[in-house]
């Protein structure tokens, strides 16, 4: 069980993946047990995966463990990446699935139905043209999202992942993905400028 | 699922979901030309346009923190490494090592007192000030991992170390081994000596440095 699979590179892989070809060969070294191109792996991926993850579950201790988590998986099973995606959709879909399973442990239900449906508390337009005030309405306005409305405006506005990689993170249909970015954005965009800017 | 809106009913509602992924520039060209071609036709996308541009701008400048702990992961590898050789060719000693309950019941306290001893000895790979660094020293690289009886006093841990000329890089790890660093001449006779010790419950040689 703990045993790893013999470390083979797959000469179907010697063609360039797509997505980055510096991260496919990171890839490609440390499924011949590179510790130095897994550390260059590491260091690259987790700013990226702690935001991530924080969308994903609330707690930092446990995103942080579910990014442990998750390169280990990538240190382990290498040899699973297949190259028929970016090395950032594998590696997001495995800290996906497992932070999805972090999260049933966390108290938070795994989707806020009702998100829609409350008032939001962004102050009044007396407040809008102070930024840092807007900085606040936006972060208060995220954290009353549900985990996966979260993921996917985080994934689309600082990740710059289309809507199909989305999909792909999150093992969901594509009109989910935008019916999540759709709902959220109202939500979002009424805390940017308050109550009077209620564009949709 | 949450209420799903039909998104596709017309074409102002397709192209405004697309929006998001519009001023990201990640939509496929076909998606792109719908969308300038509905623009230009429908001033209440034009104006949601502009508001999805500073949503995506703020969103993506809201900070994010978190600092990267190599050390961390480094132990869960070490630790992986000897499981991995347990479970291979040692498994005679591995088995013997399973079998004793007193091993996962290492009492904290002899942790903390071994750890005591290696903060002693100030020898840890893996300073901060080595991860604020772009261009760090070259670190201290582990090549054995051994394994000691949990009952193993820390005066002859310290003494097996010293002895050997070993010098502490990680551990103990979640599965309480510990990495080494020794002279690379010298590492199969000091492997050969850990071995023969009666406190040792395992010496294995590793390359943690290694590259193809
Ligand atoms: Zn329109």
């Amino acid at each position: 069980m703990l045993e790893m699979p013999s470390a083979v590179i797959d000469p179907r892989r010697t063609a360039e993946p797509s997505g980055a070809p510096d991260e496919a060969r990171l890839i490609a070294r440390i499924i011949h047990r590179d510790r130095r191109a897994f550390e260059d792996l590491y260091r690259l991926y987790h700013p990226r995966l702690t935001r991530f993850l924080r969308n994903v579950v609330r707690r930092p201790a446990i995103a942080e463990e579910v990014l442990d988590d998750t390169l280990m998986v990538v240190w382990d099973q290498a040899e699973r990446y297949n190259g028929q995606c970016k090395v950032s959709t594998w590696i997001f879909a495995i800290a996906y699935r497992k932070g999805l399973n972090a999260r049933r442990r966390e108290d938070e239900p795994i989707e806020d139905r009702d998100a829609e449906l409350r008032p939001s508390d962004a102050p009044g337009p007396e407040l809008q043209f102070d930024r840092a005030q807007v900085r606040q309405n936006l972060m208060s306005a995220l954290d009353q999202l549900s985990s996966d409305h979260r993921t996917v405006v985080d994934l689309t506005y600082f990740h710059e992942m289309g809507y199909r990689e989305i999909a792909q993170i999150m093992d969901c249909p594509v009109d989910t993905v935008k019916t999540r970015m759709f709902h959220a954005r109202r939500r979002l965009k009424r805390a940017l400028d308050g109550p009077l800017a209620d564009w949709l | 699922m949450a209420k799903i809106i039909a998104l596709r009913d017309t074409p102002h509602q397709a192209v405004e979901a697309l929006l998001p992924w519009y001023v990201g520039g990640t939509l496929d060209a076909d998606d792109r030309a719908a969308v300038e071609a509905h623009l230009q036709a429908c001033p209440d996308c034009q104006a949601a346009l502009n508001l999805e541009r500073r949503l995506c701008l703020e969103v993506a400048a809201l900070p994010s923190d978190g600092r990267p702990d190599w050390s961390r992961l480094q132990r869960r590898m070490a630790g992986r490494a000897v499981r991995r050789r347990a479970s291979g060719a040692f498994a005679g000693m591995a088995g013997a090592w399973r079998a004793a309950p007193s091993w996962l019941g290492w009492a904290l306290a002899a942790q903390a007192a071994l750890l005591a001893v290696f903060g002693a000895l100030a020898l840890p790979v893996s300073s901060p000030a080595y991860h604020a660094l772009s261009a760090p020293p070259a670190p201290l690289v582990g090549n054995i991992i051994v394994i000691f009886r949990p009952e193993t006093r820390e005066r002859d841990l310290r003494a097996a170390l010293l002895t050997n000329h070993a010098r502490l890089v990680d551990g103990p790890t979640a599965s309480d081994a510990y990495v080494l660093n020794t002279p690379a001449a010298e590492r199969a006779a000091i492997l050969t000596r850990l071995r023969a010790r009666a406190d040792v419950v395992l010496a294995e040689p590793i390359n943690a440095g290694a590259t193809p």
